[in-house]
């Protein structure tokens, strides 16, 4: 039972060794003594290692149902099936806090082991400012939000974990966004390492590059992980709203995606290096201010479920230590970095990439606009407005076209530059097929709204695009190595991973975008009343209410109902919403039955009961919202092959032998 | 069903037919007509007690509640833009999910478009600046001759 | 142009800054009402005493508080007592009338709440699918508003009237002679 205690204990340790892990660096790199930095690295892994027994404490007493555990006794129950006992660390504020730290504490000791000997100049700098954040969150953990406290007189039974929190989605939705928020502090402490050294390398991009991927793949992960939550809890047959919350993760992930982009530029062409560090500081800084707008109440929201002034002031003092010292050092430190910049030609890779950062960050700079601008209005003109959906459609989405219109020209492009010629060439094809489709979707599948069909078109010109660079590239391939088409696909995907990698996340984000019009302009909903044996027609189905009955849960009792959808081809599915009373907590809750199907999802939402038979229903008919998950596997899987690849590009062009290294190659960016 | 008597193929179809028909025992239950209005409303208005959820797609009370008032005037035949601006009237700005483009909301509204034709001008005249097409390898110039031969030079004093 | 990029990253990264350090007080909950200097309203609604129809025009002439609540509102037991004793303070104006509506709520729920809190004597008027509180923008409870005699409405206070609200708030708007002297 003193589990608690223990993991209270090893926080402590860990604050302390954090302030070891910052100190020491400094003193080893101006006193010159290399031992201090070595302190500063054991320091490093003492960290992680505390914060680790400090996670597994507090899972322990979930486990165990330790009640005496305030942060226990408010977020789990007796009845909590185990699953959501395991995962209810980050079910509230101070666990989420945690979990943050302790993250950030791996990485920082896998970091530090991965680059000690590689980037022994950059090192001691990333110590020191990862040294810092933590104690920043250790500091917040153990003296303002506590996870550790005792209850004097402890309950018999916990007060139950929020229900809306008791969903897959939500299981998974914190640990990937905080994976990616958390993650991207190691490029951040290689780019303030830059900074501070003022070496004029690529080092740090170099070494940061698979964290930068890595972070932006769970980043999107958990931003999708998210949605698909809201898809399912919230019962309302959609599941993006662009609230503050949902802005606040997505908002880094514009930059980051910017970042992304911009650093192949610098690994390539050795420019645009202060760009790559201003994005860098900003994708933190805006994963900070993701944290902080979710937990201080600052901007509330739907799951703004912890709000707390008093830890806003810190979160707020804590920022504003980050942001400034990283900025200031950004403003005054940046001059020595200047990199020459030369650009042989516009219709080159980089000059394309340089578009595609100016969209995605103005495409940020509105989502950020839209969500600080009531903030704003309260604050200085004392007026309440909303910032909803409608005008992020309308404002944000059209930016957001550019960006995949350039997406669908990346491929044509090569580095340094090209003909106008050749371009125009390349580009015909993709052009007319995307002008077929969208031409086919407006008289046939009946798209009359303009942004279904750009995005069609976009979608069309994006894949077609990338199709035909890689049936290029294998035709090349074939004739080259006199191989079949299946041997030399292979060959050239496992070639050169970070190319097609690239591609597989750019035909995901394609097939999602897809998914964005089906759900989003042509979904179909209808509120009824219906009496048992009513039915309802949506689209090929029938759904006929058949049934009600209770049944119980764990720790919910639900009035469900069963609807038989059936199509005139045979397929026959049970659906059954369910309207739940946790045990612990008075609001009802609605469960939405979901057929999910390659083509559309059938969504049944079970209202009120209007008389004894006769209960009111939403149904929803949101054609291919399947896709948007099924983008974002693609996306994820398209991460990982990228991650894959080693990270020297001679070296790689060496072995590949394909061309010399001057010739302008299409098939390798 | 067995297969291969059409008598209980018939019979089975007529009862299907026959039961589909009669009223009262299963009907195809259709959506009122002015829902897709009430609809389109409630999509348009924020849920007071919520935060940035609109009154359709909200749990709470009162989201209930205001749903009922949209339903009522939308039967009573008022337009979708007076019951919209009801709502204006009693509670504000706040209850319109798209801000107005009145005021210090045109910020909102130009301030993206003015970021990106600000940064695309920005960009464009930097790019100018930037270009400089050449060959692949760029010329020895004379200074870099220059500053080699004093390099070596002083490397050689440092050695001698 | 090299030194304006630096000023306006600093600026920016200030004034997000500033912005949240202002941000934390506010309670972002309180939305101000558009309905301030605006006629109010009028309506008829049934007692919830099940005594005559009240209508908000019977009252023109005086100045009228209007308090929405209800029985499931926790912040209203807190400012129960207040309602009590202003009711009782102010019985003898004759220029002031109170006024309570409770809405959302059951008969027995509210009934319930005033035999265990006090009745503080005043008329109510039972709302239970809040169209007059959608009809005032009222979205939470308490609010009150004060209307004047000639049925505008002049304040309203989201939230538990305090102790000294009337002297503080109301007396002012209603006499400002006496303000300013």
């Amino acid at each position: 039972m003193m589990w608690i205690e223990l993991a209270h204990f090893a926080t402590i340790i860990a604050l302390l060794m954090a302030v070891v892990q910052l100190m020491a660096p400094v003193v080893g790199v101006l006193a010159l003594r290399p031992a201090w930095v070595r302190v500063g690295r054991q320091a490093a892994y003492v960290v992680a290692v505390a914060l680790t027994l400090a996670v597994i404490g507090v899972v322990i007493s979930f486990l165990n149902h330790d009640f005496s555990v305030k942060y226990v006794a408010e977020h789990s129950s007796l009845s909590l099936p185990f699953f959501y006992r395991l995962t209810a660390l980050w079910g509230g504020h101070e666990g989420s806090l945690l979990f943050w730290a302790w993250l950030l504490g791996l990485y920082t000791a896998m970091a530090v082991w991965r680059h000690w000997s590689s980037h022994p100049h950059s090192v001691p700098v990333v110590l020191s400012v990862l040294g810092a954040v933590i104690t920043g969150f250790l500091v917040l953990i153990l003296f303002l939000s506590s996870p550790f406290e005792r209850l004097p007189r402890p309950p018999m039974d916990g007060r139950d974990l929020n229900p809306m929190l008791q969903d897959p989605g939500m299981v998974f939705h914190p640990p990937f966004l905080y994976m990616g928020y958390v993650g991207f502090a190691i490029p951040f402490a290689f780019a303030l390492a830059a900074l501070v050294n003022g070496r004029i390398t690529d080092e740090w991009i170099v070494a940061t590059r698979r964290w930068t991927l890595f972070s932006w793949a769970m980043l999107s992960t958990g931003i999708v992980f998210g949605a698909y939550w809201a898809y399912h809890v919230l019962g309302w047959g959609g599941y993006w709203a662009w609230d503050p919350v949902e802005n606040a993760s997505f908002i880094p992930w514009l930059v980051a995606t910017a970042f992304l982009h911009s650093n192949m530029v610098q690994e390539r062409r050795h420019m645009f290096m202060r760009w790559n560090l201003f994005l860098i500081i900003t994708t933190f800084s805006l994963s900070l201010l993701g944290t902080f707008l979710v937990r201080s109440g600052v901007l509330s929201s739907v799951h703004a479920f912890a709000s707390d002034p008093g830890r806003g002031v810190y979160i707020l003092m804590f920022m504003t230590v980050v942001l400034l010292a990283s900025f200031g050092l950004l403003v005054f430190r940046s001059d020595r970095l200047k990199s020459e910049v030369r650009l042989e030609s516009l219709l080159s890779t980089e000059a394309a990439f340089l578009f595609n950062n100016l969209f995605l960050v103005v495409a940020a700079l509105t989502v950020l606009l839209g969500t600080l601008y009531p903030l704003a209005m309260e604050t200085l003109g004392s007026a309440k407005v909303t910032v909803g959906a409608p005008y992020y459609n309308k404002v944000f989405v059209p930016i957001m076209f550019i960006v995949l219109a350039l997406m669908g020209v990346g491929p044509m492009l090569v580095w340094r530059g090209m003909q106008a010629q050749r371009l125009l060439r390349a580009v015909w094809i993709p052009l007319a097929g995307a002008s077929i489709a969208a031409g086919l979707a407006f008289s046939f599948l009946g798209v009359r709204h303009p942004y279904g069909i750009v995005c069609i078109f976009l979608a069309l010109f994006v894949a077609v695009s990338h199709g035909l660079d890689w049936g290029a590239a294998v035709r090349k391939k074939m004739i080259a190595a006199k191989q079949g088409f299946i041997p030399a696909s292979s060959n050239l995907i496992r070639r050169n991973k970070r190319r097609y990698g690239g591609f597989m996340v750019h035909l995901g984000i394609v097939v999602m975008t897809v998914g964005f019009v089906g759900s989003g302009l042509f979904q179909e909903e209808k509120e009824l009343v219906l009496a048992q044996g009513d039915f309802v027609v949506m689209g090929d189905w029938r759904l006929t209410f058949t049934g009600i009955h209770s049944v119980q849960g764990s720790n919910w009792t639900a009035q469900e109902a069963l609807i038989t959808a059936e199509t005139d081809h045979g397929k026959k599915i049970t659906l059954r919403p369910q309207k739940r009373v946790y045990n612990n907590h008075p609001m009802p809750a609605t469960e939405a039955a979901i057929s999910s199907h390659f083509l559309e999802d059938i969504y049944v939402v079970l209202g009120e009961p209007v008389s004894d038979a006769n209960w009111a229903f939403r149904l929803y008919r949101n054609p291919l919202v399947s896709w948007v998950w099924g983008g974002a596997e693609m996306m994820a899987l398209g991460i990982l092959w990228s991650l894959l690849q080693g990270r020297s590009f001679k070296s790689k062009k060496r072995v590949d032998g394909t061309g010399p290294a001057l010739q302008v190659d299409p098939s390798h960016s | 069903m067995k297969t291969g008597n059409p008598w209980i193929f018939l019979t089975g179809w007529l009862l299907a037919w026959f039961l589909t028909t009669l009223p009262g025992v299963a009907s195809e239950k259709m959506e009122e007509p002015s829902e897709a209005m009430v609809r389109t409303i409630a999509k348009s208005l924020r849920c007071a007690v919520c935060q940035n959820q609109s009154v359709y797609e909200s749990n709470s009370d009162l989201a209930k509640d205001m749903l009922g008032v949209i339903r009522s005037k939308v039967v009573a035949g008022e337009s979708e833009y007076a019951i919209r601006d009801y709502f204006f009237q009693r509670y504000g700005d706040y209850i319109y999910l798209e801000p107005t483009t009145q005021g210090s909301n045109r910020l909102l509204w130009i301030g993206p478009f003015v970021a990106l034709l600000v940064g695309a001008l920005a960009l464009l005249a930097a790019l100018k600046k930037w270009r400089r097409p050449s060959s692949p390898i760029a010329p020895v110039t004379p200074a870099d001759h220059s500053f080699k031969e004093r390099l070596q030079r002083e490397l050689k004093q440092i050695e001698s | 142009m090299e030194y304006l990029w630096k000023i306006v990253l600093l600026a920016a990264v200030l004034f997000i800054l500033g912005l949240f350090a202002s941000g934390l007080g506010n309670d972002s909950r309180n939305i101000p009402s558009p309905l301030i200097g605006r006629p109010a309203s009028v309506f008829h609604a049934p007692a919830l005493d099940d005594g005559p129809e009240i209508s908000l025009e019977s009252f023109r002439g005086r100045w009228v508080l209007v308090n929405f609540w209800g029985s499931w509102c926790v912040s209203c037991r807190h400012e129960h007592p207040y309602l009590l004793q202003l009711a009782k303070n102010t019985a003898k104006r004759s220029d002031f009338v109170m006024l309570g509506v409770d809405f959302k709520d059951t008969r027995e729920g509210a009934k319930g709440f005033l035999q265990a809190l006090g009745d503080p004597g005043y008329r109510q008027a039972f709302d239970p699918d809040q169209t007059i509180a959608i009809d005032w923008g009222v979205y939470g409870a308490p609010e009150t508003y004060l209307v004047d005699p000639q049925g505008v409405v002049r304040y309203k206070q989201v939230g538990p009237l305090f102790n000294g609200w009337f002297e503080k708030i109301a007396l002012p708007l209603m006499e400002p002679k006496h303000e300013n002297r």
